[in-house]
């Protein structure tokens, strides 16, 4: 870890600033693009672009239409000859909108080209329930993208890793998707030295424990960690893994963690129906049939889209309590053959 | 005249073109005041949702999924 235990808490927003400063300083090829992302639109919507315009110039930092197919389409183009575009699709729900350039193009001209090109881009976008947007503007989609083979999927939990993976994003030579979580933008946390990355398909043990292993990244991650304290007076210890890229996936982390636990609980916002916890709980099935001691369970937002009204919003994301919840019936359920 | 307001635009050439007169969208401007008051007012007035209504209108038969 690179962590300046005497410097200031950052938060995750202002992280991901200092990752595009930085980057944008040590290499002249990176650009911002996307709706509001230059100052005189206030350096985006929460303010992640702010002072790079005025910093880097208008040539760099370029505020565009709403059109986000035009968006992506614009930094596939400028990668194909030599730029490393930065992308911001303001809300996750607006990369539909997008999804032909992304799956199309970002994610197969390396394999169409034969090899002989490749796009260096990153796609920033946030989501995430607590503001009450509505079905429209809150949705976590990462199953889509990490169901397209060429794309990557990263999504920090902390400030630290929010520097580190924009920094790794940004030098990986292929098309990688950024999810940031709305709520979580103002937590605070210690600051990445300058240049700190954190390598793409690495997961971080965010807490060591012994009975269960919850797997999680972004949003509920959070909520995973806090749930610890009614884990433990429970007397659960779990061993709490952030993947922080979500495709390719840590299996290596969380293979050795499992092996230890013979539990795993997979959490995510995302509905759990055909999500990213269905490929995880069937992959660590094949690999530990007949030495888990509890069928692998999933964690995530009910068969629906995510409600405005602000009761059914909170119930449906999981929260540190249904965490727990899940985490402890889990721990104390023995291996049966009855289905359950 | 001209202003970024493309509803306020529209409005003026309604009245312009003679399509519709002031009065007429005065009165429909005010109607449509008046229901969005009444649909405020009603869900001011509601109690939240239940939460057994999360999974409610997803498909059509318009039950929990």
């Amino acid at each position: 870890m690179s962590d300046q235990s005497d410097a200031a808490p950052v938060t995750i927003l202002q992280a991901i600033n200092a990752a595009l400063n930085d980057a944008m300083e040590f290499d002249e090829a990176i650009i911002v693009l996307g709706e509001d992302v230059a100052d005189p639109e206030e350096g985006g919507v929460l303010g992640v672009t702010k002072g790079l315009s005025s910093r880097f110039g208008d040539d760099r930092v370029r505020s565009t239409p709403i059109a986000e197919q035009a968006i992506v389409g614009a930094a596939i183009g400028a990668s194909l000859v030599g730029y490393k575009p930065v992308a911001e699709i303001m809300l996750m729900n607006f990369t539909t909108v997008a999804m032909d350039m992304i799956v199309n193009h970002a994610a197969k001209l390396r394999f169409m080209s034969g090899g002989q090109t490749n796009v260096p881009i990153v796609i920033r976008t946030m989501t995430g329930t607590g503001f009450g947007s509505g079905g429209q503007h809150s949705d976590y989609l990462e199953a889509w993208f990490a169901h397209t083979p060429g794309m990557k999927v990263v999504a920090p939990s902390n400030p630290m890793d929010a520097y580190g993976l924009m920094r790794a994003a940004i030098d990986d030579p292929d098309p990688v998707l950024y999810i940031e979580n709305l709520p979580a933008y103002w937590i605070p946390g210690p600051p990445a030295e300058k240049g700190f990355t954190v390598p793409l398909g690495k997961a971080l043990v965010a807490k060591e424990g012994a009975d269960v292993t919850i797997v999680s990244y972004s949003r509920t991650l959070i909520e995973a960690l806090g749930a610890v304290e009614q884990m433990e007076a429970a007397g659960v210890s779990a061993e709490i893994i952030d993947l922080r890229t979500i495709s390719p996936w840590d299996e290596e982390t969380v293979y050795a963690s499992v092996a230890k636990t013979g539990r795993c609980l997979i959490v995510h916002e995302a509905v759990t129906a055909f999500g990213v916890g269905a490929e995880i709980a069937a992959t660590l099935q094949s690999r530990f049939f007949g030495k888990l001691k509890a069928p692998v369970g999933r964690l995530g937002a009910p068969y629906a889209p995510v409600p405005f009204s602000k009761p059914l919003e909170s119930a449906y994301a999981p929260d540190s309590r249904r965490i727990a919840d899940a985490a402890i019936a889990l721990a104390t359920k023995e291996h049966s053959t009855d289905g359950n | 005249m001209i202003v970024a307001d493309l509803l306020a635009n529209f409005r003026a050439r309604l009245i312009d073109e003679g399509i519709a007169s002031e009065s007429e969208l005065a009165a429909i401007e005010a109607d449509i005041e008046a229901q969005l008051d009444e649909a405020v007012d009603f869900a001011l007035a509601s109690p939240f949702p239940d939460l057994g209504e999360l999974t409610r209108d997803v498909y059509a038969n318009g039950e929990n999924a």
